[in-house]
């Protein structure tokens, strides 16, 4: 069977037993207050951190038992922030993102070369491939680290905040990139902190205290009891049209 | 000039100007010295045709030494700055060159306190503990002290401040040893200053085989590298095996100190400023970046004997301090130049 | 009779000469009350000229490295150049200190009370320069005067012996491994001059040049003279050196153990130090 799923993860740090399916082709975004867990259920699921109990499945099976290379060509993880190679070409930051099928000695092949073309033409970053990572604005650069996320042709795609520090535009841009891949097929998890954001999503889950409370279409879990549990009781739920949105009124 | 051109054609030039650099440093090196020698003489020497040790047995081994070293403490200085993304990081931070200078001193406390006559016995003249096989065995010991202090390769910050506990604990030591000892507080000092003078063919082939161990797989990770600047999680997460490749990494650069250490002393600013030259002129990539260190710092340092050894000639000054001397000013100009650029 | 003599003369300076007001090598004025009965040397050179002019037995405390006459290793150690103990010193009482004009003991010292005399001794001169300063200080003039004629004697003795040498031979002489060495000012460079060898150094290079390996080989000195341990496997392992006529003759003088401060320390044994290598360079009579 398809997915990438928690069972059970108890530790390490805040998780208290989190089970989580995230299903190709779909885009799961994960909610939730400061300290409750999100980045590092998202890193236990990337294979980066070793749950004290409980155990990650990919396509049914451990994560360990596809080996590290093999975990690296099914998922990328992009995580929140630097540091950033500034020296590097953005074509070569790109390539890096093929290393989990190259190894450390494998030679870039056909292959190699349209999967770095296809991301940057995916995330719209191939106009700026001949430039040095450093000399890129946020908004660039994020669609950088995003190519090189997809350049190994991953089936799931593990993203923390990649929205935070960018512009309205670039934010939006990024959002529309992800319900895309999951459109071509991609499994994409993304630890979001803008619920509005999380609105777009396919699903939502919302962590809290350690724990799952809440998972479901966004218009089922972005209820106005929950949000004020979590964001304080300011918190309001409009609809536009099928979507939820979530504003303060204080 | 060469930042306004295009990466790729800069990238070659640069390469073209540090082979030119070294093919200058080699042939000038070659034709003076302390001692005024004709240029046919030089080449005569060179190709067999009139022996002459001046050119032959001193000046060449100096200065491919010279070379080597040069290219040692670059390559490994490059290495340690990519692999612990620190841009400070120099080739002696895992306390290399505090391990090999206490080493050294106690080399020279132990054969002091031992009769002359028995020092210079014959047995004991046979027996491979010469000072440069001490100093390379105190740089490896403490660069394996370090690693063991820190808990492994794993925590970066350990790492770098175990190797600063490492290196003035050691350095400590080494200058109570001296304290105990006028007479060799003169020699070790001057093993701290760095010193090309003795360099023969033994410490050129001793070099040479620790270069042909190191860089190739320094060479071939050159890409590992470039993944640990996207940050250790992310280089994990593309399946890297980092734990072994650090270890790898960290050995191959300590080897190549130690070497470096044990034939010359502790020369400053090579390792730091070279890569750092470099880095403005190509970008971070460390394919390009090692194999360019490893020209630049073999030219910077040949470059630098040569001054020590004919500005005073025949006197000489100490290699470390000509370095120092060149390699500084030229960094705060391309500091300088690049803040004029922004 | 001659014992008459010193004490009358000793009486004689008790009344004359102290008070005595004298500038040290620094330039600073120093004045004594009384000849000094408890003296700490903080230089090896003084400590053995202060004993040849027979007033041993008025040190308390020398520095680390006084280590002649026998006598002086069993009094206190005070530190060294870089690393003294004005505490002991301060301990002690004592009515003199003679310091290095180097380093900045003197001014602790001075300040805790005591009375300091700053020493300079490098070159052959600075000897009897010395011997004549200290018997002032100590109120040891004639003594002094002796002392200085008794060491010219050895020395013009050794001079003699190495007039009568054939041979003038080339030689370099190394302080240590760097290699550093000795230009023909220095207080070695002289002794080398008197031992009627030819330093291969010119003067322009300085009292004490890092000297160019090249340089060295080119010179091709028939003897050299090293005063550090494992000199002799040290110079013939270096390379190109098997050429050189010193070290394919094996003459190669290695003085450690003692012998070296004869050479290195301008003082009373001066003539030892002249004789080795007089000895070195034109063989034992």
């Amino acid at each position: 069977m398809g997915g990438l799923e928690a069972r059970g993860i108890v530790g390490p740090f805040a998780l208290k037993g989190v089970d989580l399916l995230l299903r190709p082709g779909e885009w799961l975004a994960l909610l939730g207050p400061n300290g409750s867990g999100k980045t590092t259920l998202l890193k236990a699921m990337a294979g980066l951190l070793r749950p004290r109990r409980g155990e990650v499945l990919l396509e049914g099976r451990p994560l360990r038992v596809h080996g590290s290379y093999g975990r690296g060509r099914l998922l990328a993880y992009l995580p929140q922030g630097g540091p950033y190679p500034e020296g590097l070409l953005v074509e070569e930051v790109v390539r890096l993102g093929r290393l989990p099928h190259l190894g450390l000695w494998g030679r870039e092949g056909r292959e190699d070369r349209e999967a770095v073309d296809w991301a940057l033409e995916v995330t719209g970053a191939s106009a700026f491939r001949g430039r040095l990572l450093g000399t890129l604005s946020g908004g660039e650069r994020q669609r950088v680290l995003l190519a090189r996320a997809l350049a190994g042709r991953p089936r799931y795609l593990l993203l923390d905040e990649p929205t935070t520090f960018l512009d309205l535009e670039h934010q939006g841009a990024v959002v529309g990139l992800l319900r895309r891949l999951a459109g071509m097929g991609l499994g994409v998890l993304s630890v979001l902190h803008d619920p509005n954001q999380a609105a777009l999503a396919h699903r939502v889950a919302v962590l809290e205290g350690g724990r799952v409370v809440a998972e479901g279409r966004p218009e089922a879990v972005l209820q106005e009891p929950l949000l004020a549990r979590l964001y304080g009781p300011g918190v309001r739920v409009v609809r536009l049209g099928e979507r939820p949105h979530v504003y303060l009124d204080p | 000039m060469t930042l306004s051109l295009p990466l790729a054609v800069r990238r070659g030039l640069v390469f073209a100007w540090l082979l030119f650099l070294l093919l200058g440093a080699l042939v000038l090196g070659l034709a003076f010295g302390a001692v005024a020698l004709p240029p046919e003489a030089v080449v005569r020497a060179l190709l067999g045709l009139e022996e002459n040790p001046i050119v032959t047995e001193l000046r060449l081994p100096r200065v491919l030494g010279g070379m080597l070293v040069g290219g040692a403490l670059a390559v490994s200085g490059a290495a340690f700055q990519g692999l612990f993304r620190n841009p400070l990081a120099d080739p002696y931070l895992m306390g290399s060159a505090s391990g090999a200078a206490f080493a050294v001193t106690l080399f020279a406390v132990l054969l002091g306190g031992l009769s002359p006559a028995f020092a210079q016995h014959a047995v004991f003249q046979h027996l491979p503990f010469s000072a440069t096989f001490f100093g390379f065995l105190g740089a490896l010991l403490a660069t394996l002290l370090t690693l063991v202090l820190a808990g492994g390769v794993a925590r970066t910050g350990e790492l770098v401040l175990a190797g600063v506990v490492v290196g003035s604990v050691l350095t400590g030591l080494t200058t109570y040893l001296m304290m105990q000892d006028a007479d060799r507080v003169r020699a070790v000092f001057a093993y701290t200053l760095g010193n090309l003078a003795f360099v023969g063919w033994a410490g050129v082939r001793a070099l040479a085989l620790a270069l042909l161990l190191a860089l190739p797989p320094l060479f071939l990770l050159g890409r590992v590298l470039n993944a640990l600047q996207l940050g250790e999680e992310t280089a994990k997460s593309l399946g890297l095996p980092l734990e072994g490749l650090k270890l790898l990494l960290l050995g191959a650069a300590s080897l190549l100190t130690a070497s470096a250490v044990a034939q010359a002393g502790i020369i400053g600013f090579v390792g730091l400023v070279v890569p750092h030259m470099l880095r403005r002129l190509l970008g971070e990539d460390y394919r390009l970046l090692l194999p360019a260190s490893a020209l630049g710092g073999g030219a910077l340092l040949a470059l630098a004997d040569l001054l020590a050894r004919t500005l005073a000639r025949p006197a000489e000054l100490p290699v470390g301090v000509v370095t120092t001397l060149l390699g500084g000013p030229f960094f705060l100009y391309l500091m300088w130049r690049r803040r004029g650029r922004a | 009779m001659k014992r008459l003599l010193a004490a009358l003369s000793l009486l004689l300076a008790l009344a004359f000469a102290f008070p005595l007001t004298l500038q040290d090598d620094l330039g600073r004025t120093v004045t004594l009350k009384a000849p000094p009965k408890r003296i700490v040397t903080m230089l090896p050179s003084v400590t053995e000229t202060v004993c040849a002019l027979g007033a041993c037995d008025r040190i308390v405390a020398t520095d680390d490295y006084s280590d002649w006459p026998e006598s002086v290793k069993k009094l206190p150690k005070a530190g060294g150049l870089y690393n003294p103990n004005p505490e002991l010193i301060v301990s002690l009482k004592p009515d003199l200190v003679l310091v290095s004009k180097y380093g900045r003991l003197y001014e602790t010292l001075e300040r805790a009370g005591l009375t300091v005399y700053a020493v300079r001794t490098e070159t052959y001169e600075d000897i009897f320069r010395t011997v004549r300063t200290l018997g002032r200080l100590l109120g040891l003039e004639a003594q002094a005067e002796r002392l200085v004629a008794q060491i010219q004697k050895e020395v013009y003795q050794e001079e003699a012996r190495a007039a009568k040498a054939k041979s003038r031979p080339r030689v370099y002489y190394e302080i240590d491994p760097t290699p550093y060495t000795v230009g023909p000012e220095s207080f070695i460079g002289v002794l080398i001059q008197k031992a009627r060898g030819v330093n291969i150094v010119p003067k322009e290079l300085g009292l004490f040049p890092k000297i160019a390996p090249e340089f060295v080989v080119e010179k091709d000195p028939e003897v050299i003279v090293a005063t550090y341990p494992n000199a002799l496997e040290t110079i013939r392992k270096r390379p190109g050196w098997d050429r050189v006529r010193a070290v394919r003759a094996g003459r190669i003088c290695v003085y450690t153990g003692g012998e070296d401060s004869l050479l290195s320390r301008p003082g009373p044994r001066v003539a030892q130090g002249l004789r080795l290598l007089v000895d070195c360079f034109h063989g034992r009579p």
